[in-house]
């Protein structure tokens, strides 16, 4: 059971790369401790959950109806 | 549905793919010239010496560095597969490549029979050494997909287009008999038909999708393309003259036709609406396939028309369309490794804005319909059109300076 927790969330949908991980990353430098990062985008980021991992980050990936993806990173 | 994520980490040094990147403008600059030291003619019959010479500045010179540059970038990040001791390939096929072109050049344009010899040797033994390092390559990929296929049998057609030349060479040089006269055709067959139009297609594969943001190619459209045109390649390099070779060049022409239409089709489904150069380039470049095709297929356009529209036409405008996101991409995606989170690196729109890109594509599309049009009414079109795609490759040239530039800068940054 996990307690709500804030969230910042990123819509890197239909950009072109790399701004869906310029953007991710610029978020990531706005995290709170404990925040998660919500992330909308158009194409599974490989190379964003990589950088993830090694900051510490669990992610849960969701694919859409759209057949756009929703992930969550969640820190620890 | 190819689902062999890009794993950008396995990618070599960025000196490997910049170092060939970087230097494939000046070849550009100096097919321009050579055209115009020979004059009018050089766009009238594809044989006299300034048209053989910046043919071959062109295909060797250019495309060649672009594509082999290229590949040495994405067989790793694509394929899964890295090329064996890639600096050290680099090492030796980057001066092979650059010199050998310059030799071959120069020999075609004196002429000069030892020149065109020496050239060849150093072409065919460093064009050698990078299909054996990307065969390897290649053999070892995790799993097969349409665009490890189409990469395999562009490389296959590299190795035919090598050979026959190598035969040419032979004749040229050394007054060795050709074996077959159809060869002089061939050559430049398999080499456009071949290593340029496949590589270009398991290209197309991968960037069009993730730098368009469209769907995928559907998989059963595009599974069977590319061995499909190899073996209309064969079939038409083996068939008489006649009315069988009549038909295999028919069908080679609808299977470039096919691929313009189902990348057409493919990109009508992007869901960012905005203007983008390197959807202009793609469209100018897949445009000019198909008319040289079915003008090559028909009879209907002269062979250096032919010529014209699918490298300047065709391969160029891609190509162009992919150096100007390659090139800013490759120095954002380094310095973002080597600065680590946290640290800033510039935005990718920083090392190459859209409006030179702009500027230098409009140069370029002139530059295409000029030179064609000269093929035709030479006359008047001749020295405006050499002009418009000098100015393209010095423009082209620039901003991929520039993006070094911020590149260099950036990382003197980082270091200190």
């Amino acid at each position: 059971m996990t307690e709500a927790r804030s969230e910042r969330v990123v819509d890197a949908r239909f950009l072109e790369p790399p701004e869906p991980m310029e953007r991710a990353l610029e978020a990531i430098d706005e995290l709170a401790p404990g925040e998660c990062l919500r992330v909308l985008i158009h194409r599974e980021p490989f190379p964003l959950y990589r950088v993830m991992l090694q900051l510490g980050y669990s992610r849960t990936t969701r694919e859409l109806p759209d057949g756009t993806f929703e992930i969550l990173f969640e820190p620890g | 549905m190819n689902s062999q994520a890009l794993s950008l980490d396995q990618g070599p040094p960025i000196d490997v793919p910049f170092r060939f990147l970087l230097t494939a403008p000046a070849f550009g600059i100096l097919a321009a010239a050579l055209v115009w030291w020979q004059g009018e003619l050089a766009l009238v019959s594809r044989w006299t010496p300034g048209t053989l010479a910046a043919t071959h500045a062109i295909t060797l010179g250019f495309m060649g560095l672009v594509m082999i540059g290229s590949l040495m970038q994405m067989l790793p990040v694509v394929a899964g597969s890295p090329v064996p001791r890639v600096s050290l390939t680099a090492w030796v096929v980057h001066p092979s490549l650059t010199v050998g072109t310059l030799l071959l050049v120069s020999g075609f344009a004196l002429p000069n029979a030892t020149l065109i010899g020496a050239g060849g040797v150093v072409l065919v033994l460093g064009l050698g050494a990078f299909i054996l390092a990307a065969a390897w390559s290649l053999t070892r990929v995790p799993s097969v997909n349409p665009t490890v296929t189409a990469m395999r049998l562009s490389l296959g057609a590299l190795l035919i287009t090598v050979v026959i030349a190598f035969l040419l060479v032979r004749t040229w040089a050394w007054g060795a008999p050709l074996p077959a006269a159809s060869l002089r055709n061939l050559h430049p067959l398999w080499g456009l038909g071949g290593w340029t139009a496949l590589l270009v297609a398991s290209s197309a594969y991968q960037v069009v999708p993730m730098f368009q943001t469209c769907p995928p190619y559907p998989p059963r459209s595009i599974r069977l393309f590319a061995p499909l045109v190899f073996a209309l390649l064969a079939a038409h390099s083996l068939a008489p003259e006649g009315r069988l070779q009549t038909v295999t060049s028919w069908l080679l022409a609808a299977g470039a036709v096919y691929f313009a239409a189902l990348t057409f089709h493919t990109q009508s489904k992007r869901r960012r609406r905005t203007r983008d150069v390197t959807l202009d380039c793609w469209r100018l470049s897949l445009t000019s396939l198909a008319l040289g095709a079915i003008g090559w297929a028909g009879g209907w356009l002269p062979e250096v028309t032919v010529g014209v529209l699918l490298t300047i036409g065709f391969a160029l405008s891609v190509i162009i369309g992919m150096l100007h996101k390659i090139v800013p991409f490759l120095s954002w995606f380094h310095l973002h490794a080597r600065a680590g989170p946290g640290v800033k690196v510039p935005l990718m729109k920083n090392f190459l804005a859209e409006s030179p890109q702009r500027l230098q594509f409009a140069v370029h599309l002139g530059a295409v319909v000029a030179l064609t049009a000269a093929t035709i009414w030479p006359r008047w079109l001749f020295h405006p059109a050499l002009l418009l795609f000098a100015a393209s490759m010095i423009l082209l040239w620039r901003n991929l300076l520039g993006a070094l530039v911020v590149y260099r800068r950036v990382a003197r940054e980082l270091e200190s």
